[in-house]
């Protein structure tokens, strides 16, 4: 995919299927990461121990949302995809991963900035990607396996 | 919790008649609009100086830093996102566009987490012209103009 291209619809264009599969990919790995540091740090785990591996999975978001941002902006048009092929709650489900992570990452996180394990288990439901999340999950033979 | 922190998750300052949720909002987003516009200059900056001269600690410890700002702001107000879409249709109000603010935030992110040896990594992140971009959006502009953080025209 390259920008200044003639826009293309997601199911024409397999790099944008990709990139649907990182954003699908970050939020799996994020949402138990994130669900894990979170308990480490209210378990009194230093910054030390927490700042690599948070800002790692904050860095991951970031670089996936950036790239698919400059695409939706650029190359395709957002309007012909097909519907919970990228619902807008997929955007916000993982910025709200990376403000908590990036929170992880400093020496004195500030607490509205970090989501309780409440939160983090609703986000899917809170942000209505439960039926992309299942059906993304089983079409990876391998998730699927895992679980 | 830094002083700066402390003063943009404070609601006193908001109009007394206001109800609390509203207090809320009305405080965060005008906290938000100040820190998109000193925080842009200050990526320009640090970007710039990345590009440059290389990453550094100091470097990516302001990046961090600049990042842990807006995502307390911007965790705080997606926090209450219902009052954002129950105020969504109301008259002169203009909901905070939220995806734009993230591409600051995404974009201090991958300053502070790039490797020394593989700046390549940032050209997933904002450049100098990519923010401009942002600061001639509609959405941000229409947004900015009413909290009073830009004057008409400009």
């Amino acid at each position: 995919m390259r920008l200044g291209r003639t826009p293309q619809t997601a199911e024409v264009d397999p790099e944008f299927a990709q990139l649907i599969a990182g954003l699908y990919y970050a939020f799996e790995d994020n949402l138990e990461r994130c669900a894990r540091l979170t308990r480490l740090y209210h378990d009194g785990a230093s910054a030390s121990e927490l700042r690599e591996e948070a800002l790692a999975g904050a860095k991951r978001i970031a670089y996936v949302e950036r790239v698919t941002f400059e695409a939706m902006a650029h190359v395709i048009d957002i309007r012909s995809l097909p519907p919970g092929v990228l619902p807008m709650g997929v955007h916000s489900a993982l910025a709200r991963l990376a403000y908590a992570l990036t929170a992880l990452a400093e020496a004195d996180p500030e607490p509205e900035a970090l989501l309780s394990q409440d939160d983090i288990h609703g986000l899917a439901h809170q942000y209505e990607i439960e039926d992309w999340v299942t059906h993304l999950r089983e079409h990876n033979p391998d998730l699927k396996a895992a679980r | 919790m830094n002083e700066l922190r402390r003063e943009m998750l404070d609601s006193s300052d908001a109009p007394a008649e206001l109800s609390p949720d509203l207090r809320f909002l009305a405080s965060r987003q005008a906290s938000l609009a100040a820190l998109m516009l000193d925080h842009a200059e200050h990526y320009k900056v640090l970007y710039t100086a990345a590009r440059e001269s290389g990453i550094t600690e100091e470097i990516q410890t302001a990046a961090l830093d600049a990042a842990g700002n807006l995502g307390t702001l911007l965790q705080s107000l997606r926090s209450r996102e219902d009052l954002q879409i129950a105020l969504a249709h109301a008259p002169g109000y203009t909901p905070t566009p939220m995806l734009a603010v993230d591409q600051l935030f995404f974009s201090f992110t991958l300053l502070a987490g790039v490797g020394r040896d593989s700046l390549d990594q940032l050209d997933a992140a904002l450049g100098l012209e990519g923010v401009d971009e942002l600061f001639r959006s509609q959405r941000v502009r229409d947004w900015l103009h009413g909290l009073g953080e830009l004057a008409p025209g400009e």
